[in-house]
């Protein structure tokens, strides 16, 4: 973990807030500065076509008010035309105030259809116009080589019959100027066209007109005619000379075509142009009256001059904005963090122990106040808890002393070295208990009293400090009962009646108690509301060893415990357990149940004892996983394994002394068997023989009978027994010879006897069924 | 068992071999007719081979023992294994025949 570390917080803290606060005013700033612009800019870009169009219709109006009164002028003056048919010179003098009376008009002609006047030629057209000094003069224009009839001026009115507009040219005859010439068709009675009235008007004040528009400074404009030839430009050199077409042939944006097209079809519209690096809005509007078409073009950057300036100006006042508000932001929250960062010291110093550290003041009542308050009372709650938590521990560790004294004590009443008989290869036993807590009330215990093995094993009803002093009670109980008792029931009997008398806690001992004949395997048990043991017989299923319950000891006292007896043949193991192993629970709690204890000993039967009861353990351990133990576990195996080789061996002898020769080869091999010593075995057989010889000669007198001979090895030692059904004589009633006497007054007879004593160290005799039966036995070197 | 006698200038020399039980000490007691009629016998009893001894064994040489004193005759018993001579001392012989 990282180490928490105040300044480092403090700092973190301040940035991260920092950033977010002016993170979040800078998106707030973004998102109204996209809106203000969105609108700005839409708003300005309407205001920008407004302005346009205004100018643009102005324009157009003064235009359409020039051609006008044009138009007007010649309408009004074409009747008086008619009135001078019959004098065609007159005209000169009509057309002379027609042109006088109209300042615009810079000159006016009327030209007759092809030979109206035979007199005057096929084309007769007078004409007066304002020369370069305003002087008018007059001249007839139609002449041999001057046929005005394929003039568009002429021809058009003429095929069309109304009046037209022509389009712009140069006048090279007069005043050097871009003209233009309005003609209207002349009708006579009939009706019938005979003629044109034309006016020619000047075009500079249209190009005045038209470059008098001026929406935005850098502004221009143009106008085409209807052929889309430029007439107003502001390159001069382009007008007449190129349309709007060529012009703009070799630019990339295709857009000015599109603008041509429009204006040549008399639409009117607005459209942005990309024309070299700089972006403009084209507005243009037709003029109706000529069909000629006017077009302003304004730089992009002059109608949203003042919306960029504002942006720069507006982006400029939030940055240093932001920058402030970070500074600011920074310092107030690294005022407010102050105190926190001393609270985490005294925090640190309260941690380590250091209940007198003073805390931070906090003038103020606010959330710092209030921290300051918690943490006082914290302090002075962990120094109060500290305290008794000391108390508590000494307290505890006390009772946990003793707790570890009482389990060793109790672990030691029980037995818990294994092999417990190491000397005796018959018994096969093992056992652990495993208390829940420090101590427990389980027991078992055994002991081999007079060839028989006594053993227990018991559950005191409940647990911990109360069970533990019964079990040790029951256990020394047992110890001292089992040895004057001959059987389990009067074992268990006997425990009841002790244990019931002052009973004053009302506590009960489940127990189960077998007295097992070594020698011969019959098992003598008493069960007092104990768990049944699992009998595991060589070749056969795991299975509960039959057994009346009774009822626990404790309870009754004069209850009557029946005993029951059976068998444990060589290799069966008998497995005893309290409830610690069929009731253990796993964290589902489930048991662990008698059925998985049977199935889990299935196919064990020919295990050590240690490691039946060692692989039970993992077994319950495993089941249990997570769960806690709660209750004592006991387990104690038993089995009788009588050694092949220990068993007894017999030799049928005859009474003759020469069977004394098949004495050597037996003896030794039972030497062998019981491990004593090749030398001490010669002493052995000398003494077997010496008693072998005593029956041959004297037992059946003269006559014939057998004489048997067993020998054994028990607990270790070597035990003969000698039969025969001959005439009574218990050799351990001869006195001893004397064996210090002199050779003179020694005797032959004794000697035998008294080798046999000596060498053996037990001679018994027993006449049974009318048999002698002599015992000797040589202990092996345990037990001797 | 196996017994040879020698006689070497009036001292005869008993010697008896392997194990003496039972049986055998019928044998030996046969072997040794010859020296039932010895006066004033001189013998030796070589046993360093004499494996094994029973109590019939120790009457015949209690007997020996009891006709060389009764004839002023002299008996010398030789080195013994040890398993003879625990008998010897277990039944007092070995201060009758060896001192």
């Amino acid at each position: 973990m990282k180490r928490w570390n105040p300044d480092f917080m403090s700092h973190s803290f301040t940035a991260r807030l920092r950033v977010y606060v002016v993170g979040f005013t800078a998106l707030l700033f973004i998102l109204a500065f996209y809106v203000i612009f969105r609108f700005s800019y839409r708003f300005i870009r309407e205001e920008a076509v407004h302005r346009a169009d205004a100018q643009l219709d102005n324009t157009i109006l003064r235009i359409d008010g020039v051609l006008n009164s044009v138009e007007t002028a010649v309408a009004n003056s074409s009747w008086a035309v008619g009135e001078e048919l019959n004098k065609p010179d007159s005209l000169y003098t009509l057309l002379t105030r027609f042109v006088e009376r109209n300042p615009i008009i810079s000159g006016s002609a009327v030209a007759f259809r092809e030979d109206f006047f035979r007199d005057k030629g096929s084309y007769y057209s007078p004409y007066v116009f304002k020369d370069a000094n305003g002087d008018i003069r007059r001249r007839q224009l139609g002449t041999e080589r001057y046929n005005y009839s394929e003039k568009e001026w002429f021809s058009r009115p003429m095929q069309t019959g109304k009046a037209h507009w022509s389009e712009p040219y140069y006048d090279t005859g007069g005043g050097e100027m871009l003209m233009t010439t309005y003609s209207q068709p002349l009708y006579d009675a009939d009706h019938r066209m005979y003629g044109v009235f034309t006016a020619d008007i000047s075009l500079a004040w249209l190009t005045e007109l038209v470059n008098g528009i001026r929406p935005y400074p850098r502004s221009y404009n143009l106008m085409i005619g209807r052929e889309g030839t430029y007439i107003v430009h502001h390159r001069p050199e382009r007008i007449l000379h190129e349309t709007i077409f060529s012009a703009t042939k070799t630019m990339k944006d295709s857009t000015t075509q599109k603008i041509g097209r429009d204006m040549l079809a008399g639409r009117r519209g607005m459209e942005v142009l990309q024309n070299d690096d700089t972006l403009s809005y084209v507005f243009y509007a037709p003029i109706e009256t000529t069909g000629w078409s006017v077009a302003t073009v304004c730089p992009r950057e002059e109608i949203f001059a003042s919306l960029d300036k504002i942006q720069w100006c507006v982006v400029l006042i939030a940055v240093v904005g932001l920058v402030v508000l970070g500074l600011v932001c920074g310092h107030i929250i690294r005022h407010i963090l102050n105190p926190l960062s001393r609270f985490a010291q005294a925090a640190r110093q309260i941690a380590g122990g250091d209940f007198q550290t003073p805390l931070p003041p906090s003038p103020y009542d606010d959330e710092m106040g209030q921290l300051r308050d918690a943490f006082e009372y914290m302090k002075r709650e962990l120094a109060e808890y500290m305290e008794e938590l000391q108390q508590t521990t000494v307290r505890k560790e006390r009772i946990e002393s003793e707790l570890r004294i009482a389990s060793e004590i109790q672990m030691g009443m029980i037995p818990k070295l294994f092999p417990p008989f190491p000397e005796r290869k018959d018994i096969d036993l093992y056992a652990i208990l495993k208390p829940a807590k420090e101590v427990g009330g389980d027991l078992y215990d055994f002991f081999i009293h007079e060839e028989k093995l006594l053993f227990v094993i018991g559950d005191v009803s409940g647990k911990g400090i109360p069970a533990s002093l019964l079990m040790a009670v029951t256990r020394s109980l047992f110890r001292t009962i089992a040895v004057h008792r001959k059987t389990a029931g009067e074992i268990v009997a006997a425990l009841n009646r002790a244990v019931a008398d002052n009973n004053e806690s009302n506590m009960f001992i489940t127990l189960f108690v077998g007295v097992l004949d070594l020698a011969s395997g019959e098992l003598d048990y008493c069960n007092a509301g104990h768990n049944p043991p699992v009998f595991l017989q060589t070749g056969g299923k795991p299975r509960l060893l039959s057994c009346l319950p009774n009822i626990p000891i404790g309870v009754f006292k004069d209850f009557d415990y029946v005993a029951e007896s059976g068998r444990l043949d060589n290799g069966s193991l008998l497995l005893l357990y309290t409830d610690g192993l069929t009731e253990a629970e796993n964290p589902s709690e489930e048991l662990y149940s008698v059925e998985r204890l049977l199935a889990t000993l299935e196919g064990m039967q020919e295990l050590p004892a240690q490691e039946i009861i060692r692989t039970l353990e993992r077994s319950v351990k495993d089941f249990a996983g997570e769960a806690e133990q709660n209750d004592d576990l006991t387990m104690l195996a038993l089995r009788l394994k009588h050694d092949p080789d220990s068993q007894e061996m017999e030799l049928v002898l005859e009474n003759r002394l020469t069977e004394i020769l098949r004495l050597e080869d037996f003896v030794k091999q039972a030497g062998q068997r019981a491990g004593i010593p090749a030398d001490e075995t010669e002493m052995v057989l000398l003494a077997v023989e010496e008693a072998v010889t005593n029956v041959i000669r004297y037992a059946y007198g003269d006559g014939e009978g057998l004489i048997r001979l067993t020998a054994a090895c028990r607990d270790g030692n070597l035990v003969f027994e000698l039969r025969d059904s001959g005439q009574a004589f218990d050799p351990t009633q001869v006195p001893e010879a004397d064996v210090t006497l002199p050779a003179e007054e020694r005797t032959p007879g004794g000697l035998g006897l008294l080798l046999v004593r000596r060498i053996m160290d037990e001679v018994r005799y027993q006449r049974t069924d009318g048999e002698n039966r002599l015992t000797l036995v040589k202990r092996g070197k345990l037990t001797s | 068992m196996k017994v040879s006698l020698t006689t070497n200038d009036s001292k005869t020399t008993v010697r008896i071999e392997g194990r003496l039980d039972t049986v055998a000490a019928n044998d030996l007691e046969q072997a040794l007719s010859p020296v039932w009629e010895q006066s004033h016998p001189d013998l030796y009893l070589d046993c360093r081979d004499m494996e094994y001894i029973s109590s019939s064994g120790l009457r015949v040489f209690l007997k020996l023992k009891k006709y060389v004193l009764a004839q002023n005759g002299r008996l010398e018993v030789s080195e013994l294994q040890p398993m003879v001579k625990g008998v010897f001392e277990m039944t007092g012989f070995a201060k009758l025949l060896l001192s």
